[in-house]
C-alpha cells in the first residue's frame, strides 16, 4: 500500500487543477470531463449493490457461497445504474471509492488523532467470527483462541492486518485472449476431472464472467440509445464508436488501441466495484500491453498520437474518481526480451499524470540506469509538477528479489508494483499484501512496561518476563528484545497464516479469480491457491523509531549509565513531562539516516531478523514470504497507541516511516540517509519498500542538480536499493517548515545558485521561496 | 612508527561544517569541508561564522523558547539575557550548550583531525564515482591552514579523490603552489577589479588576488572563476568589463560562474553576535545579471 507521501499528500494536491488547462494542452474533451468529474458520483450505488445481495442470498439460502455470490453479481450487473456520459471518450464510470463509505478505516489529509477511532478495525472481527463458525462455533477452539489474540493485537495496532485484495488481475491474458475464449476455456475445464466443490466454483466464475460480457452488451445498447437523442455529429460519432467497441469486446480481443483501453476500463471497474471492502486492485504494465495495439492503429492510419493521449487522459479521469484507491499503474522496465520500455504509451502515461494531477492513479516507473534519456527527462517534468510521481524501483534488484520468492524469471521480469510499492507478478500473483505487520516499537514498550500497552492497558504476555534492574549490559537487553521479537513475529504470522487458510473459502471473489491465470484450471478462489503464486508477507514499522531508541538506552542507561532502565520507564509514564533535560541528553544520542552505525547497525539486524523468520518459510497456501520495509500510513496509526518511547517520541505521534529515519533526524544529507538504508539488506524486500526523500522544486530546476538526483538515485540503486521517491516539496510543506522548522530540518531547498537548508534562512527569504514555489509550480 | 611514519602526528582543521551531497561546489556530488578563518571581511560574506579564527558560541533565535537557563548557567556572566552572548566574555566553556533543552545553542567551530575528516569523505565514494565528484575543501580560506592541508591533501590524493580548492587568493603564492599540486580544480572568487572597492568592502587590496590568479592559471590545475555580484558595489557594467577583460587575458580558466548575492547567510550575523555592516537591498537586478552575462559573453568567457 502507500506511503504517507506518495498517497496523502498528493491527495491534498488533488483540486489544484487548473487555471492553466488549455496551456497543458488537454483537448477540450478532457477540460469538460474534468469539471464535471466530481457531479458523477453516485452515493446509492453502493448501497444498492448492498441490497441487490442479500435479496439474491435470501433467495438461495441452500447454494454454497461462490455460487450465491454469482448469482448476486450476475443479477447486481443487470440492473446496476449505467450511463454513457454525453462527452465522455469512454464508457463507464466507477463509484468514487472512499475509505470512510465502505470501511469504518478513514483516512484524512492530516492524521488528527481526535477524529479517528482508536483503532482500525479492517475487516479481523468478522473473519474471526466467520471462522470461529466455521470451526463449529466454539470459543474455546485452540485455533479461535490463536485468532482473539491476534485480533487484540490487531486493536491494539501491535498488528496491522488486512486481507484481500491488493493484486494485479489478469487485464493482459483478457486483452490477448478475449473474453469468449477464455469463458470457452472455463467451459471445456467443466469437462475435466475436478471435485464437485472444484466445478461449482468453475461454474460460479463462469456465471460471472458471462455476467461482465453482459454488462459489456448493456454499455453498448446505452451507448447506441443515447446517439439517437444527440444532434452533434461528433458526439454521436463517439457514442457509436463507444457501442461497436462495446459489442466486440464482450466477446473478441479488442479491435485497435481504443477498444483495449476501454476493456481495460470495464474489468478495472467491475473489479473494484465488485469488491468495495480492501479492494486495493492495480493495472499492471500498462505501456507494454497496450502499445501493440496502438502501434498497430497508427500504421493502419487509424489514429494520431493526440487521440491517443486523449483516450489515456480519459482513462486517467476514471482512475481519478476513485481517490486513494491505490491504483498503480507501473511503466518502463525491461521485457523478457530484454529491451528497457519506453514507448509512447509510456510517455503518454507521465503525461496525462503530469498535466492532471491527480492523486489517481499512482504511476510508478521500472527505472535502469541506461534507460532512455528522454524518458529520464519526462520522469523529471512529472516530478517537477510536485505530485511526487513517478516513484521510481530498481528493475535489476526487483527482478532477483521476486525470483528469489519463486517467481519464473519471466514472470518476475513481469513483475509491477501493486499499491503503494509492493512487487507483485501481473495476473498470476495472490500475495496478500497487507496480510501482516508488525508495530516493532510497540514490542520495546511492552518489555519496558511488563507487558502492558501503556496507552490501553492490554496485556501482552512477554516470551521472558525480566526485571528490568536485574539487566546488566546492553547485550543482554538487546538480546532479550531480539527475541521477543522473533516471538511476536512469529506469532504474527502463524495468525495471519491461518485466516489465510480459511480467507478464500469464507471470502470468495470468482470473478476475480476467472481473469486470473491458474484459477480456472484449479477451480479455486484466488485467494484459497488458485493462481500460479501464493505467497505471503511481512511487514514492519517502526524500525527507525526502534533503532534510535534502541541507540538511547545503550548510551545513557548502559554505556553512561546517566539513568536507569526503571528511572527512564518513570519518564516515558509521564510522557516526558518534567523530564526535559532527558530529551536533550536524547536529542545527543545517535541517530538512524546519518550513517553512523552505532544506530545503523540496529535497522540492519531487525531486517535480518525478518529475512531470517521470513524467508523460505512455507504458508498454508504452498507459497512463501516477502519481506515488505514500507508502512502505508501505519506508522501514524500504530503511533496512535504507542506510548513515549526512549528515542524522545512523545505518545500517541507517528511511528517512523517505511525505512526513512525519524522524521527530520537524518540531518546529514541524502547520501548519508541512503547509506544508513543500504547497510540493512534492502534487497531482500520482496514485498517493497519506501525510502523518500525531499527536495523542493526549485532544486530541480537546475538541470545540474537534477543530474546529481539521477547520480544519487543510480547508486543507490547500484547498492541493491529496491524503491526510492522524490518528494518535490510544494509551499504547504514550506509554510508548516516554517512553522515548526524542528520537524524539517532536513528539508533542502534551491534558493539562487546555491542550495540550503530550508529552517536555515531568513523568514522573509523563506516567504519569498513559499510564494515562488506557488508561480513555480502551478 | 615514529617521525619516519606520515601520520607520525595527527594535524588537525578548525572546521565549522561538513557539507554532504553538496552539488555546488565543484562538479558532480560532492563532500565539502568549510574551514574557519578567513583574511577577507567581505561585507557580504554569507559564512560569517567562517571569518574568525577561533571557535565561538552560536545562538539560534528561532528554537530558542526564552527558558533563560543558558544566562544562568553561564559562569562568566557572558550571557545577559537568553542567547545574547558577549563574545569578548565567553570562554567557550559550553556550559550553556549543554544546559539548553531546546538546541539554540552551539559552538561552531570544531577541531578535526585530517583522519576523522578523511572518514566522512571516504563514506560517499560511490557517489563520487557514480557522479564525476569529490571533495571540495572550502572555508572561511582554506589556504590559511596550511600545515594541516600538508597532511590532508596527499591521504585525500591516496584516496584518488577529486580535489576542489576554494579559495579567495589572498595569500602568499606559494601556498596555492603547493596545493596545485595535489587539487584538480580551484573555485577562485574575483569580487572586484577596482583596488579601492576591493579595499573598500574586502578589506583588503586585490593586487596580490589578481596576480595570484595569473601566476596559477600557468600552473595548469583546472580553474573556475566565481564573481559574486553585489548590488551597490560592483553591479556596474565597468567594473564588470574589468573583471571580464582581466580574465579574458588570463589562460587556463576553464568556467566562469556569476553568483548574484544571496542573503542566505544574514541571519548568522546575528546568531554570532556580529554587526551585518551592509546597508540597502544588496540583490542585483534581473537585468543587471543579463547584462553582466552579455559583457561576459562579449569577452568570450567560458560561462556556465
Amino acid at each position: 500500500m502507500i506511503d504517507p507521501i506518495s498517497c496523502v499528500k498528493i491527495k491534498r494536491k488533488l483540486a489544484i487543477f487548473m487555471s492553466s488547462a488549455n496551456n497543458l494542452g488537454l483537448s477540450d474533451r478532457i477540460q469538460r470531463l474534468y469539471a464535471m468529474r466530481d457531479e458523477l458520483y453516485d452515493s446509492e450505488a453502493i448501497p444498492h449493490r448492498a441490497q441487490v445481495y442479500s435479496k439474491v442470498f435470501s433467495q438461495h439460502p441452500t447454494l454454497d457461497l461462490p455460487s450465491k455470490i454469482a448469482l448476486a453479481f450476475e443479477e447486481f450487473l443487470s440492473v446496476k445504474k449505467i450511463s454513457v456520459l454525453p462527452g465522455d471518450v469512454l464508457a463507464g464510470y466507477a463509484y468514487k471509492y472512499s475509505w470512510d463509505l465502505t470501511d469504518p478505516h478513514k483516512t484524512p489529509d492530516i492524521y488528527n488523532a481526535a477524529e479517528v477511532p482508536p483503532y482500525d478495525p479492517f475487516c479481523i472481527d468478522d473473519e474471526v467470527e466467520r471462522i470461529k463458525d466455521y470451526l463449529g462455533g466454539d470459543e474455546n477452539h485452540p485455533e479461535v483462541k490463536k485468532l482473539r489474540f491476534f485480533q487484540k493485537g490487531v486493536h491494539s495496532w501491535l498488528f496491522k492486518h488486512n486481507s484481500g485484495g491488493h493484486i494485479i488481475p489478469g487485464q493482459q491474458r483478457i486483452l490477448t485472449s478475449g473474453l469468449k475464449a477464455l469463458q470457452d476455456e472455463a467451459k471445456t475445464e467443466l469437462g475435466k476431472e475436478h471435485t464437485d466443490s472444484e466445478k461449482s466454483y468453475i461454474s460460479a466464475m463462469l456465471r460471472c464472467a458471462e455476467a461482465f460480457s453482459n454488462y459489456i452488451l448493456r454499455y453498448s445498447e446505452e451507448a447506441e440509445n443515447s446517439s439517437r437523442s444527440i444532434e452533434d455529429s461528433s458526439e454521436k460519432k463517439q457514442l457509436l464508436k463507444i457501442s461497436s467497441a462495446c459489442k466486440n469486446i464482450s466477446k473478441n480481443p479488442p479491435n485497435g488501441f481504443f477498444e483495449a483501453v476501454q476493456l481495460v476500463w470495464l474489468v478495472h471497474e467491475v473489479l473494484i466495484t465488485d469488491m468495495p471492502v480492501n479492494c486495493v486492485i492495480s493495472v499492471g504494465r500498462l505501456d507494454l500491453y497496450l502499445n501493440p495495439f496502438y502501434q498497430a492503429d497508427l500504421a493502419a492510419g487509424h489514429i494520431t498520437e493526440d487521440e491517443a493521449q486523449e483516450i489515456i487522459d480519459a482513462l486517467w479521469l476514471k482512475f481519478a474518481a476513485n481517490e486513494m484507491c491505490y491504483q498503480n499503474v507501473t511503466i518502463g522496465g525491461t521485457t523478457v526480451s530484454g529491451e528497457f520500455i519506453s514507448n509512447p504509451i509510456t510517455h503518454m502515461c507521465l503525461r496525462a499524470t503530469e498535466r492532471l494531477r491527480c492523486d489517481q492513479p499512482l504511476l510508478a516507473l521500472r527505472y535502469a540506469p541506461d534507460m532512455p534519456e528522454e524518458l529520464w527527462e519526462e520522469s523529471l517534468n512529472v516530478l517537477r509538477s510536485g505530485t511526487g510521481f513517478p516513484s521510481f524501483f530498481n528493475d535489476t534488484a526487483c527482478i532477483v528479489v521476486k525470483e528469489r520468492q519463486g517467481l519464473s524469471h519471466e514472470d518476475a521480469v513481469n513483475f509491477a508494483v501493486m499499491g503503494c510499492v509492493e512487487l507483485t507478478g501481473c495476473g498470476n500473483d495472490f500475495s496478500n499484501t497487507e496480510s501482516m505487520r508488525i508495530n516493532i516499537p510497540l514490542l520495546l514498550e511492552f518489555m519496558l512496561n511488563r507487558g502492558i500497552q501503556r496507552l490501553t492497558g492490554e496485556v501482552f504476555p512477554l516470551h521472558n518476563n525480566r526485571n528490568l534492574d536485574s539487566i546488566e549490559s546492553f547485550d543482554e537487553f538487546y538480546a532479550w528484545f531480539k527475541q521477543e521479537l522473533r516471538a511476536y513475529i512469529n506469532l504474527g504470522l502463524e495468525s495471519a497464516d491461518l485466516i489465510e487458510s480459511f480467507w478464500g473459502r469464507l471470502y470468495p471473489a470468482p470473478f476475480l479469480s476467472f481473469t486470473m491465470n491458474g484459477c480456472v484450471q484449479k477451480g479455486r478462489d484466488v485467494a484459497d491457491g488458485g493462481p500460479i503464486y501464493n505467497n505471503s508477507v511481512l511487514n514492519g514499522g517502526g524500525f527507525a523509531s526502534t533503532a534510535d531508541s534502541l541507540a538511547v538506552i545503550k548510551k545513557l542507561v548502559f554505556d553512561e549509565k546517566i539513568i536507569t532502565l526503571s528511572e527512564f520507564v518513570v519518564a516515558l509514564d509521564q510522557d516526558y513531562k518534567g523530564y526535559e533535560h532527558l530529551l536533550r541528553l536524547i536529542s545527543a544520542c545517535p541517530k538512524y539516516g546519518n550513517d553512523d552505525d552505532a544506530v545503523d547497525r540496529f535497522v540492519r539486524d531487525m531486517v535480518d531478523i525478518f529475512i531470517d523468520e521470513a524467508d523460505g518459510r512455507i504458508n498454508s497456501r504452498g507459497g512463501t514470504y516477502g519481506i515488505g520495509l514500507y508502512t502505508v500510513q501505519d506508522h501514524a496509526k500504530m503511533g496512535y497507541l504507542t506510548g513515549a518511547l526512549p528515542d524522545g517520541r512523545l505518545a500517541g505521534t507517528a511511528l517512523s516511516n517505511g525505512l526513512a529515519s525519524v522524521q527530520g533526524k537524518d540531518i546529514s544529507g541524502p547520501t548519508a540517509l541512503i547509506n544508513s538504508a543500504v547497510k540493512a539488506e534492502i534487497s531482500c524486500a520482496g514485498n517493497g519498500m519506501v525510502l523518500d526523500l525531499k527536495f523542493s522544486p526549485q532544486f530541480l530546476q537546475n538541470p545540474s542538480n537534477a543530474k546529481a538526483m539521477r547520480h544519487l538515485i543510480n547508486s543507490y540503486f547500484a547498492r541493491g536499493g529496491i524503491e526510492i521517491q522524490i518528494n518535490v516539496v510544494n509551499s504547504e510543506t514550506l509554510l508548516a517548515a516554517k512553522r515548526e522548522p524542528g520537524k524539517y530540518k532536513n528539508l533542502v531547498v534551491r534558493v539562487s545558485g546555491f542550495s540550503a537548508y530550508f529552517c536555515s534562512l531568513l523568514p522573509a527569504t523563506q516567504d519569498e521561496i513559499i510564494a515562488r514555489t506557488e508561480h513555480g509550480n502551478f | 612508527m615514529g617521525i619516519f611514519d606520515p601520520d607520525w602526528h595527527e594535524v588537525s582543521a578548525l572546521v565549522t561544517n561538513i557539507q554532504r551531497f553538496s552539488v555546488n561546489d565543484g562538479p558532480g556530488i560532492r563532500t565539502t569541508v568549510f574551514l574557519k578563518g578567513c583574511n577577507l571581511h567581505c561585507c557580504w560574506c554569507h559564512n560569517p561564522e567562517c571569518i574568525n579564527m577561533h571557535p565561538q558560541t552560536q545562538f539560534d533565535d528561532t528554537v530558542c523558547q526564552k527558558c533563560d537557563l543558558c544566562s544562568t548557567s553561564c559562569p562568566n556572566g557572558a550571557i545577559r539575557s537568553y542567547g545574547n552572548i558577549d563574545q569578548m566574555k565567553c570562554v567557550l566553556c559550553g556550559c550553556c550548550v549543554k544546559i539548553c533543552p531546546y538546541d539554540a545553542l552551539s559552538i561552531v567551530g570544531e577541531r578535526k583531525t585530517s583522519s576523522e575528516l578523511l572518514e566522512t569523505m571516504k563514506k560517499d565514494r560511490p557517489y563520487y564515482q557514480e557522479s564525476g565528484g569529490g571533495v571540495t575543501i572550502s572555508g572561511g580560506e582554506p589556504l590559511l591552514q596550511l600545515d594541516f592541508l600538508h597532511n590532508f591533501l596527499p591521504k585525500l590524493k591516496q584516496e584518488n579523490f577529486h580535489v576542489v580548492i576554494d579559495t579567495a587568493g589572498c595569500v602568499p603564492f606559494s601556498s596555492l603552489e603547493y596545493t596545485a599540486c595535489f587539487a584538480d580544480l580551484f573555485l577562485f572568487d574575483v569580487k572586484a577589479f577596482s583596488p579601492e572597492i576591493h579595499k573598500k568592502y574586502t578589506g583588503a587590496d586585490n593586487a596580490v588576488i589578481l596576480e595570484n590568479l595569473r601566476r596559477l592559471s600557468s600552473l595548469g590545475t583546472e580553474i573556475w572563476v566565481r564573481i559574486p555580484i553585489i548590488a551597490g558595489i560592483n553591479d556596474t557594467q565597468d567594473e564588470i568589463a574589468a573583471i571580464a577583460r582581466f580574465l579574458s587575458e588570463t589562460p587556463g580558466i576553464s568556467q566562469v560562474d556569476l553568483l548574484p548575492f544571496h542573503d542566505y547567510g544574514v541571519k548568522k550575523y546575528e546568531s554570532i553576535g556580529k554587526p551585518y555592516l551592509l546597508r540597502g537591498d544588496p540583490h542585483p537586478s534581473d537585468d543587471f545579471m543579463l547584462t553582466a552575462k552579455r559583457i561576459c559573453s562579449s569577452f568570450c568567457l567560458p560561462l556556465r
